[in-house]
């Protein structure tokens, strides 16, 4: 089980490099804490703030209880260096030594403990390393690599363990493997796990739980599902590929729902405390948008609107339709993007040019907690 | 032949090589890892004397080893035209070649090898020994043989500090000036491809080491 109610790493630290700010307020439990963002968000300041490569300005970390740093007032009042933190540290692009062999990266961190031997060798067999153990790192593939480095990480028996980036460079059969290999090891060991990625297929597919960050700050932590169906500010419902965010109006509440005037229509949405006349912002995910068959077009569907569809983009397994919608008020291309499964694609016999209806169900459109 | 000039001239690269490996190799660390205040002006200032005429540097260092200096008048050292006051000059002289080579060898080391290391539990002096100095080694070696080499052929500013003194002072540049001056041009000669054959051993040396051809 994920254990997220007893928090193992405490973060909560700020940090200016120019003028980039850092600002970092995070629990995290015996889980797997996805930090993701774009490139440029401070994901990596915030491992290299933990593994003590970098100092934060001000605040704590502490592990365990454990404090490993501690600053206020601009006065460092603890701080323990990298080597005694314990902090198990998985590079962008491995860092393996180039001129040692898999044995020897990974007993690197061993030495003058006992057993080292025993050691490497059972977490060798583990990573399914046994038969490389003598090779060099520029002799392994990817992938394998990527084995050894997580193989010298964990080996140290961390309290937490960091992986920057780890399978991005990865292609898809063999980062799916990892993948799985590494919600195993966590199955095993129970640690704390930051993995960081700007991929959101691969957030989804590792996190219990998952950090957006954008711009040095955290956006919004939770579930995976609440992330993705409650996002609480427009960057995190782009990061997470809500593509249709719309600014409207409050018309009127009641406890069953709320009114929104869009652009003259009318969209009903979920509750929300919202005064009428405010403005507020919805969205609605694309695979959210339901198309409706033409003889189904009753009143009985939700915010039912008719619309024409103006490009298409395949996606493979998914079509993006673009669908723009009758009465608009122009100057865009086109108001909603609709994502179907490819079957649902030629079932409904669809093609550049043709009307649609779309509905856009109640419980789907979801109101952001600010204006935004 | 006189072989007096040539031991002279190896024993006062030799000692050169060895100051030049310690400051050297400790200026390029603290050139290519740190980040302090003044860094260009230091390294600025390192590479002086591979620009300067050797004169010039002789003459500075004059005013360091010389009457009145502090290293004379404070703390009773006086080298000047002795053997060690040609050491001085030919480490001054090819310390540029040491420091330069060798910072480039470790700037190119990935840092996060570095940082890897220290999250390892591996205290500084180990990053250095494990990781820094075997992936630098052949920048190092290549830095240390040119180094040397330098060293050997050094001419003006030796014979500013230490003067052209047969028996003493008189290095194997020295002693060819003088056999050309005495119009001994056979002795002159043979000296003349000494150096030459040297020079080119130990440069064809570390372009081969470099390459890694032995590997």
């Amino acid at each position: 089980m994920v254990a997220i109610d007893k928090a193992v790493l405490t973060l909560d630290f700020r940090k200016r490099i120019g003028d980039f700010r850092l600002e970092v307020s995070l629990q995290v439990g015996e889980e797997v804490m996805v930090l993701f963002g774009p490139s440029g968000a401070g994901k990596s300041s915030i491992l290299h703030c933990l593994a003590g490569l970098m100092d934060p300005d001000e605040g704590r970390i502490a592990v365990n209880g454990e404090v490993l740093f501690e600053a206020s007032g601009g006065r460092i009042r603890r701080n323990l260096p990298p080597q005694q933190r314990r902090i198990g540290y998985v590079f962008q692009g491995y860092a393996l030594f180039p001129h040692m062999t898999v044995t020897q990266n990974v007993a690197y961190g061993l030495r003058g403990r006992g057993d080292v031997g025993g050691r490497v060798r059972s977490v060798l067999k583990a990573m399914r390393l046994e038969d490389l153990a003598d090779r060099y790192p520029q002799q392994l593939s990817g992938g394998q690599q990527q084995r050894v480095a997580i193989a010298r990480a964990v080996v140290m028996e961390p309290r937490v363990l960091m992986l920057d980036e780890p399978f991005s460079a990865l292609d898809t059969m063999v980062r799916e493997r990892l993948q799985q290999e590494l919600l195993l090891l966590w199955e095993r060991w129970h640690l704390p796990i930051l993995y960081v990625t700007h991929q959101l297929g691969d957030a989804f597919a590792m996190g219990h739980r998952i950090a957006v960050l954008n711009d040095g700050h955290i956006e919004q932590v939770g579930l995976k599902e609440d992330i993705l169906s409650y996002p609480r500010s427009r960057a995190v419902a782009r990061f997470t590929g809500t593509k249709n965010i719309f600014d409207a109006r409050v018309a009127s509440t009641n406890p069953e729902e709320t009114l929104l005037e869009w652009e003259g229509r009318t969209i009903v949405a979920p509750p929300a405390p919202a005064a009428p006349g405010s403005p507020v912002t919805f969205c609605i995910r694309p695979e959210q948008v339901m198309l409706v068959r033409g003889g189904e077009a009753d009143n009985r569907k939700e915010n039912l609107f008719q619309g024409e569809v103006v490009k298409e983009v395949s996606r493979g397994a998914t079509i993006s339709l673009f669908v723009r919608l009758d009465d608009g008020r122009g100057g865009r291309d086109y108001d909603l993007e609709v994502a179907l499964p490819s079957h649902a694609y030629s079932r409904f016999r669809l093609d550049i040019q043709k009307r649609v209806s779309v509905s856009l169900k109640k419980e789907a459109v979801h109101l952001l907690p600010t204006p935004q | 032949m006189n072989w007096h000039p040539l031991l002279l001239s190896f024993q006062v690269a030799g000692v050169a090589t060895v100051i030049v490996l310690v400051v050297g190799l400790g200026l390029a660390l603290l050139l290519a890892r740190k980040e302090f205040w003044g860094k260009q002006v230091v390294e600025t200032v390192v590479t002086l004397p591979l620009v300067l005429p050797p004169t010039v540097v002789g003459f500075y260092l004059l005013f360091v080893l010389g009457r009145g200096s502090p290293l004379q008048e404070w703390l009773g050292v006086d080298i000047l035209f002795t053997w060690m006051a040609a050491v001085v000059a030919s480490a001054t002289v090819a310390l540029p070649l040491m420091v330069r080579t060798s910072k480039a060898a470790i700037e190119s080391i990935d840092p996060d090898l570095e940082k890897a290391a220290r999250t390892l539990g591996a205290p500084e002096w180990r990053v250095f020994r494990d990781v820094t100095l075997p992936l630098a080694a052949r920048g190092i070696v290549a830095g240390l043989v040119l180094a040397f080499a330098r060293a050997l052929g050094e001419f003006g500013a030796t014979l500013m500090v230490a003067g052209n003194i047969p028996g003493r002072t008189q290095t194997v540049p020295m002693a060819i000036y003088d056999l050309v001056e005495g119009n001994r041009l056979g002795e002159a000669n043979a000296q003349v491809l000494l150096m030459t054959v040297i020079a080119f051993g130990m440069l064809w040396g570390v372009n081969r080491w470099q390459r890694g051809w032995w590997r």
